[in-house]
């Protein structure tokens, strides 16, 4: 799943650590989510769009698996 | 403060145990050999674990960002996610490292108690397995 984390982060000039800290994670997982190589649970994810106050969608971008079979 | 309390008795415990062992051992009685090995080495578990305890506890409680931090990494989920997704690994590498020890311990021809012992144990892990895997079905 992709994100938008790192770009919204930036945006709005908060440091990893500072984020990390607002939601009570390490900064190893903000780094992980932000290269897409963690999706976070459904919780953390809450925590992040009420932290930057916008819609999940707006963060996170569900991207339907590709179905070979035709 | 009960923990600690705990602790510094726990650890004291452990302490009398190798000084028991230990003086078991120089006594040279050969029949309670057993029991001072087990008494040195239960004894030197006990004591360096309650140790540890004591001082990470007295670390933490001089140092609160330290503890909120070590609770932060505790409690992160990609680190609950990580430490559980290794142990399965571990679990699963396990079962069949365990079942070629256990081939080769027969036809060593080991003695059919402790084989049976160790089988036992092993299909108990299993269980347990199949234990948790029924009652986690149940919670989620």
């Amino acid at each position: 799943m992709k994100n938008r984390l790192e770009e919204i982060r930036k945006q709005r000039g908060i440091k990893q650590e500072e984020l990390a800290a607002a939601l009570a994670v390490s900064r190893q997982t903000i780094g992980s989510l932000e290269n897409g190589r963690y999706n976070p649970s459904i919780v953390l994810a809450f925590k992040i769009a009420k932290y930057f106050d916008m819609s999940i969608e707006n963060i996170f971008i569900y991207e339907e698996e590709k179905n070979d079979e035709n | 403060m009960m923990k600690t309390k705990l602790s510094y008795l726990l650890a004291a415990l452990g302490f009398v145990m190798v000084v028991v062992g230990l003086w078991l051992l120089k006594a040279g009685q050969s029949d309670g050999s057993i029991a001072a090995y087990l008494c040195v080495g239960c004894g030197c578990g006990l004591f360096g674990h309650e140790v540890g305890e004591i001082l990470s506890r007295h670390s933490m409680k001089h140092s609160p960002e330290a503890a909120r931090q070590f609770e932060i990494e505790e409690n992160d989920e990609r680190n609950v996610a990580l430490r559980n997704r290794a142990q399965a690994k571990a679990y699963n590498i396990m079962i069949p490292v365990y079942g070629v020890l256990f081939l080769s311990f027969g036809w060593m021809g080991i003695d059919m108690k402790v084989l049976l012992l160790l089988v036992a144990a092993y299909l108990f892990i299993c269980g347990c397995s199949i234990y948790y895997r029924m009652k986690y079905e149940k919670e989620m």
